[in-house]
């Protein structure tokens, strides 16, 4: 009967099971033996027939001991329960795994940087050395990104991972074998990638180069400028396009995810409010507001999607015109959302301050400071005073109310 | 609804519109109302509120304020109302401003400005600012800091580099402040005359250069007879280098920093071993590493003198 041979072992640890594959081309296998000997001492530490068609014996977890050399054979039983020859002897290694691991990954593992020095933590309680090891990189998707060189160099397992763009997710990885050729694996580590100047966002960047000597300096200047020939009236910090149109073309590219925030007054009305698209293309998602029958006011965001318009409204609304009015769209993934906060009874004018120096401390937006000389700096609360617009003086006026003569 | 006993579009989704696919957005519109703030930006993470983050951060893609214009970048300025772009730099103990670059603005391309700068000293800490400049007139400067360290010497001339760590550490100088004493025959001190405000540095320096890989460590190759022609060849080109006669920035890893022409004659001896050889060469200090007339002047600066800081 032919002889059974055990396939080639590689070192594993024994505190995991392990299955041992087996050829054979004898009488189909009906039962199959495994035992296992000490190399040092010759002690038969496993002996068991299982019964299985299948060409694979899985000795249990914790049956050896690791960091110590065994000698394996196998020997197969027919239907008939007629035994083969017992195989030649196979020789191999258990070994505790490894701990081979990231060890200075960030908090959160976001790297600020587009480079990332990424180092790995490698100890064998068998004192194993490590052979060699390469690192990976992956996108999100897991297609591979990058492939490193073997190194070899034990007391300096790492690698500085280059070029990673801003704002994106990859995935890392380290394999490695050691000298007895146990495999080594850290597994796919996330990581994301968020840029940040060591001083904070910045119209100007300095980026220190050790290798040269040298610093690099890049400029980060966005100008967004309206290219029209139309003039616009600004009030008390805002713009009056009651009449007019503004629009920008130039400097700004936005894909993806996004935020828009629109915060105005004077909304009460059916209209368009605003236009987004590609200058190119036809599509355009648009923001618009209605009024209803029932004095109620929606909202309105439609966006071409090549079958009909995507539409969604916001909750119905009741203001008036001087209240202010912020608009907030968001889209993630192409769905797009819709939300609306109301401030009624917006003013545009705060507390008033009256005094030779102008107030440091204490003002709030919208304050208003009347220099007055020799007089030390005091604040009027706007609900206690009365600001009257007459042509003649007041006769009921308080101290500290506010007289606009005008005709 | 219930069709066949099964419910039909009974859930909450169950009839989503279609999402949309409206991408590379280049074109915004806004009108009929009075507006106190626009802001678009690619974070989504936020939660949206009345208040309105004030400070562009990585993810702001515009944000016009409408305080007293139209402007939505990150500049309160537009490309109407500036002519040039000016990078300046001082060190975070001085006072005084020197212009490192400048650049005429036209286009919005023209505001992108990438570029090495040498003239700084190992450990030494520099602000730089790009300042927005209308015909003469400076706006805002808008600075950041900076310093870099490094463990070589470094001999520059404008874009070619030449570098070493394997040096005698040493780079030793003498300052030279020509005088005379003058001994006369009825006084027992003589009269010390100098008639000249020359006051600069020479020195000696020694390195061992040698080709270096990517990993910046040298290869063995150099210490090997294969490599004696890669090795040769590059102590060669860097002889060729220091022998042209064009002023050169030189730099140490201990801060010492100075604009300096190589003088004769340098030498290049073995050390131990044929192919372990010192490069050594005297210098004469030419200028100001903190003068923009002299940056100017030897060639280290296109800033003319219209920029200088005076």
């Amino acid at each position: 009967m032919a002889k059974p041979i055990i396939k080639k072992v590689s070192p594993f640890d024994a505190k995991y099971d392990y299955t041992f594959d087996i050829a054979w081309t004898g009488n189909r296998s009906y039962k199959n033996r495994l035992v296992v000997s000490d190399n040092e001492t010759n002690t038969v530490v496993y002996d068991v027939t299982e019964t299985t068609f299948a060409l694979k014996h899985t000795l249990p977890a914790n049956t050896l001991i690791n960091g110590r050399r065994y000698v394996a054979q196998v020997q197969m039983f027919d239907m008939n329960d007629t035994a083969s020859s017992i195989s030649d002897k196979l020789l191999f290694w258990t070994f505790a795994t490894p701990d081979f691991r990231f060890t200075n990954l960030p908090d959160g593992n976001i790297i600020k940087n587009s480079s990332f020095n990424a180092q790995i933590f490698y100890y064998s309680s068998d004192w194993e050395d490590i052979q060699g090891y390469e690192f990976y990189l992956y996108d999100m998707t897991g297609k591979e990104l990058l492939k490193s060189e073997i190194f070899s160099d034990p007391n300096d397992i790492s690698y500085t991972y280059k070029g990673l763009q801003n704002n994106t997710h990859y995935y890392i990885r380290c394999v490695g074998v050691t000298v007895n050729g146990l495999q080594l694996d850290t597994g796919n580590v996330e990581i994301g990638v968020k840029f940040e100047n060591p001083n904070q966002y910045s119209r100007i960047y300095a980026v220190p180069n050790e290798k040269n000597g040298s610093i690099n300096i890049s400029t980060n200047i966005n100008v967004v400028q309206y290219n029209g020939s139309e003039t616009f009236q600004f009030e008390n910090g805002m713009i009056d396009l009651t009449n007019q149109m503004l629009y920008y073309d130039d400097g700004f590219v936005l894909e993806g995810d996004f935020t828009l925030i629109i915060r105005g007054k004077n909304l009460w009305k059916d209209g368009v409010i605003f236009k987004g698209k590609n200058a190119d293309e036809s599509t355009e998602f648009i923001i618009s507001s209605k009024i209803y029958p029932e004095e109620l006011l929606r909202f309105k965001l439609s966006a071409n999607n090549g079958v009909s318009n995507y539409i969604i409204y916001s909750e119905p609304l009741e203001f008036h015109d001087e209240d202010m009015v912020t608009i907030g769209i968001r889209r993630i993934n192409n769905i797009y959302s819709i939300v609306v906060f109301t401030e009624i009874g917006y003013i545009t004018e705060n507390n008033y301050w009256y005094g030779a120096l102008r107030p440091t401390t204490g003002t709030s937006d919208f304050d208003i400071w009347i220099d007055t000389e020799n007089v030390p700096t005091y604040m009027v609360n706007k609900d206690t005073m009365q600001v009257y617009l007459t042509t003649s003086e007041p006769t009921d006026a308080n101290v500290n109310d506010l007289w606009l003569d005008g005709e | 609804m219930f069709i066949c006993g099964s419910n039909f579009v009974g859930g909450s989704n169950a009839c989503a519109v279609t999402p949309t696919d409206i991408q590379m957005i280049n074109y915004i519109e806004l009108q009929y109302g009075m507006y106190d703030d626009l802001y678009l930006t690619q974070d989504v993470e936020f939660e949206i509120s009345s208040t309105i983050p004030q400070e562009w951060d990585f993810n702001t893609v515009l944000y016009a304020k409408f305080n007293t214009n139209t402007n939505a970048g990150n500049v309160d300025w537009s490309l109407n109302n500036i002519s040039d772009l000016a990078i300046k730099k001082r060190e975070s103990t001085e006072f005084e401003w020197v212009t490192i670059k400048t650049k005429e603005i036209n286009t919005l391309d023209d505001l992108i400005i990438n570029f090495d700068d040498h003239m700084v000293a190992s450990g030494s800490t520099y602000e730089y600012a790009v300042v927005p400049v209308l015909y003469g007139s400076e706006g805002v400067y808008s600075s950041t800091n900076s310093s870099v360290t490094f463990s070589k010497m470094f001999i520059v001339e404008h874009d070619t580099i030449y570098s070493t760590a394997i040096t005698d550490g040493y780079c030793d100088t003498t300052r030279n402040i020509p005088s005379t004493n003058v001994e006369l025959l009825n006084s027992r001190y003589p009269i010390f005359v100098r008639n000249s405000i020359a006051n600069y540095d020479t020195g000696q320096c020694t390195g061992m250069f040698m080709p270096e890989e990517n990993n910046e460590e040298c290869t063995d190759i150099n210490f090997n007879k294969d490599g004696d022609y890669i090795r040769t060849s590059y102590q060669k080109g860097f002889m060729d280098f220091i022998c042209d006669g064009v002023p050169k920035i030189l730099k140490l890893p201990d801060g010492r920093m100075w604009l300096i022409q190589v003088t004769p004659n340098p030498t290049d001896s073995a050390k131990d071993a044929y192919n372990m050889r010192d490069i050594s060469f005297s210098w004469v200090e030419i200028g100001s590493v903190h003068s923009e007339a002299d940056l100017y002047y030897l060639g280290f600066s296109d800033v003319e003198e219209q920029w200088w800081n005076k």
